[in-house]
């Protein structure tokens, strides 16, 4: 099993015609992602290798249904291009874009959180079940590199870091059955929690991963679902940041989030009820190896 | 993350009919002395600089005539107040003051909207009270689709306690204040104190709005105002700071992000948001000092590689350089390197006397590798290697110089 994508699962492209999106998808169609059709405004009625192309949402869910949209289009049209997949009912919206004005941030999830649709991003890099189905860049051209099928789950803050743990994984032989990358901006569709609960309910995924960073509250509030027994697996926690809090505050490493404001946010206090929930706490990706590899015995 | 400075920002509360502060700005310390008279006399003058804290670091200053007004200006123009040069002073009139509250309509995180924060305790330092007693701060969200209306308005300051005919002022100008914050885009707009004065007008006596960067390519009327290179969050840029906006600049396809530390010792190059602040973790955790953090995003990045590893590297005082980062999905990291390469050997940089560290990871991993080898001494790694193991590698080196 996995969660929100296998390879049954129809994903629609917004901005198909890219050059990005045009490698990426090719990617994904190798690996098996299930590519229906894509949408390019002013392109509908041609083909990107062999994928039907639509000027609208509308007139591709006309002809498919679909389970995912995964947006490839630029910062300044993502809020227009979301909507309109929620609009059209797209239950799982994908949202890829890095530098999404917040107040567009915030109007895609409201639409998400008024519809009940799942909205990854912004600024995620998309998602892997391995050996099933990628979306985004997630993999790149050779996903086999970094991920294998298997048991642990990951969730990131970190599209990059996401890569780094599944190399730690796979190199040990430990493979994984979802990874998820929620996107580094202060405000994103899905947090920690909800995926922990879809993550609680595979029967694949034995212990999860959780790549945590400074900035927000998302790692307290996955403490909290641990600690009432929301989350019942093993978890084990990679949070990084902490140095940060010996600077001035208001610096930036590239992630939007990752600002320490009105006392929540910080990288200890975000292990501190971590470990109090029972969370198990890596130092180095070498630990993260180390406390999976125990875990699943 | 661009804050406008307070003029700007009272100037947008005017233009939605929120009383403020009659005030003026000035340069001088005898232009200071003819705003006060101009003003009634009795005035307040703040050094107009990008940040907060402005209370408690004396750049706000009280005269009680026009001629009290040329020393207490003249002990700050000219002065660096939190890192910043002081160019220009508001002085504003004195206003008698009952009550103070504190305004914010900022975004929150964990409802993912805006929030409306209000407080009945206002003025200097009310920051740090509400860290160590957020039961002070009450919080309304907002919905994005009905916007702050009246009555939502009107429950907050009835709340607060206030007398009705102040509550319909006070519910009119926190509209007026969301009105801002949606118009401009903003990630923040905020005033403290809001005051009731002893003759109960409410007034907003300082302001802050910060712009969002991000958003900015929609805002013609703001520029000139938010200067997102005029600060890096809490002092103004570095001249090395200076220099890479500069080269970012040179290609908008993608974007650097840099800081400069004055006390570190080892050029630190670590690309990804997370992957940087992993790094930086263990740098410091293992006694080593980065002298630099660096960010780009995917586009052609050769060239600025090249230009900023001269720029980084020209730097005094290094004893070390380590460059890197995750392990990439499809981005070609040979191009990355062959742009730090180039800027190595123009720097006539001999690896074998001064460390030079790589891990770099991902698609082209092996002419990145050919190319590390024709600079003799830079230590490469891979995706074999962690991130934290090359980081460990470059405190070693450094350490025993």
């Amino acid at each position: 099993m996995s969660i929100l994508l296998d390879e049954k699962k129809k994903v629609l492209i917004q901005g198909i015609t890219g050059r990005q999106a045009r490698t990426h998808v090719s990617y994904m169609v190798r690996y098996g992602t299930k590519v229906v059709a894509g949408v390019a405004p002013g392109r509908g009625g041609s083909d990107i290798e062999g994928i039907p192309v639509y000027d609208s949402v509308d007139a591709a869910v006309k002809e498919h249904a679909v389970d995912i949209s995964v947006l490839f289009v630029p910062a300044l049209n993502a809020r227009d291009a979301a909507l309109e997949a929620m609009d059209y009912g797209v239950p799982l919206v994908v949202v890829l874009a890095e530098g999404v004005p917040h107040h567009d941030a915030a109007q895609m999830i409201e639409r998400a959180d008024e519809k009940g649709i799942q909205l990854i991003g912004p600024n995620s890099q998309g998602m892997i079940s391995p050996g099933k189905a990628k979306l985004g860049g997630t993999g790149g051209a050779e996903p086999d590199r970094l991920y294998m099928r298997g048991p642990v789950g990951i969730i990131s803050r970190s599209g990059g870091m996401g890569g780094e743990i599944a190399n730690v994984l796979t190199r040990r032989g430990i493979g994984q059955s979802s990874y998820v990358s929620i996107g580094g901006d202060l405000l994103i569709g899905t947090s920690f929690v909800p995926l922990l609960r879809l993550f609680e309910q595979d029967a694949e995924t034995r212990a999860v991963v959780l790549f945590g960073e400074p900035g927000t509250g998302h790692e307290e509030e996955a403490a909290r679902l641990v600690e009432h027994r929301g989350f019942t697996k093993p978890l084990i926690a990679l949070v990084v940041g902490e140095s940060l809090e010996r600077l001035p505050k208001g610096m930036s490493f590239g992630h939007t989030s990752s600002i320490i404001a009105r006392g929540i946010g910080s990288p200890s206090r975000k292990k501190e009820l971590f470990r109090k929930a029972g969370v198990q706490i890596a130092d180095s990706l070498a630990d993260v190896g180390d406390m999976v590899g125990k875990v699943l015995g | 993350m661009a804050r406008l400075l307070e003029h700007h920002a009272l100037g947008f509360f005017r233009e939605e009919k929120i009383p403020v502060p009659r005030f003026q700005v000035v340069s001088t310390a005898k232009e200071a002395s003819e705003a006060a008279a101009g003003l009634g006399g009795s005035v307040v003058i703040k050094a107009l600089i990008p940040v907060g804290g402005r209370g408690k670091a004396g750049a706000i200053k009280m005269a009680k005539s026009p001629s009290e007004a040329i020393g207490q200006a003249e002990g700050l123009a000219g002065r660096t107040i939190l890192n910043f040069p002081v160019e220009e002073l508001l002085v504003s009139e004195t206003v008698n003051i009952a009550r103070e509250f504190f305004v914010s309509i900022t975004f929150d995180s964990m409802s993912r909207r805006p929030v409306l924060l209000f407080s009945a305790l206002g003025g200097v330092d009310v920051e740090t009270i509400l860290d160590r007693d957020p039961a002070q701060l009450s919080q309304f969200p907002i919905k994005l689709s009905q916007g702050l209306g009246l009555s939502q308005a009107r429950q907050v300051l009835d709340a607060a306690g206030l007398t009705e005919k102040t509550i319909e002022e006070g519910a009119e100008l926190l509209c007026g204040l969301y009105r801002i914050f949606c118009r401009l885009d903003a990630e923040t707009v905020e005033v403290n104190p809001l005051v009731l004065t002893q003759d109960q007008r409410l007034l907003a006596l300082s302001g802050v709005i910060v712009a969002d960067n991000q958003a900015l390519f929609r805002h013609a009327e703001l520029e000139g105002m938010a200067q997102p290179d005029r600060t890096n969050g809490w002092r103004p840029l570095t001249a090395l700071e200076k220099d890479m906006r500069a080269i970012d600049a040179i290609d908008s396809g993608s974007a650097i992000r840099f800081n400069e530390f004055s006390d570190g010792d080892i050029a630190f190059m670590i690309t990804g948001g997370g992957a940087g602040l992993l790094a930086f973790d263990a740098i410091t955790k293992l006694g080593g000092h980065p002298a630099t953090t660096f960010d780009i995003t995917p586009g052609r990045v050769e060239e600025k590689m090249y230009r900023a590893t001269v720029a980084i590297l020209s730097r005094p005082g290094l004893k070390g350089f380590i460059a890197g980062g995750n392990i990439t999905n499809f981005i070609p990291i040979d191009v990355k390197v062959r742009g730090v390469v180039r800027a190595l050997k123009e720097l006539d940089i001999d690896a074998t006397k001064f460390p030079v560290v790589f891990r770099f990871a991902g698609p082209g991993v092996e002419a990145a590798r050919e190319l590390a080898s024709t600079v003799p001494g830079i230590q490469f790694y891979d995706a074999a290697t962690s991130l934290e193991d090359a980081v460990a590698r470059i405190v070693e080196l450094t350490k025993s110089r």
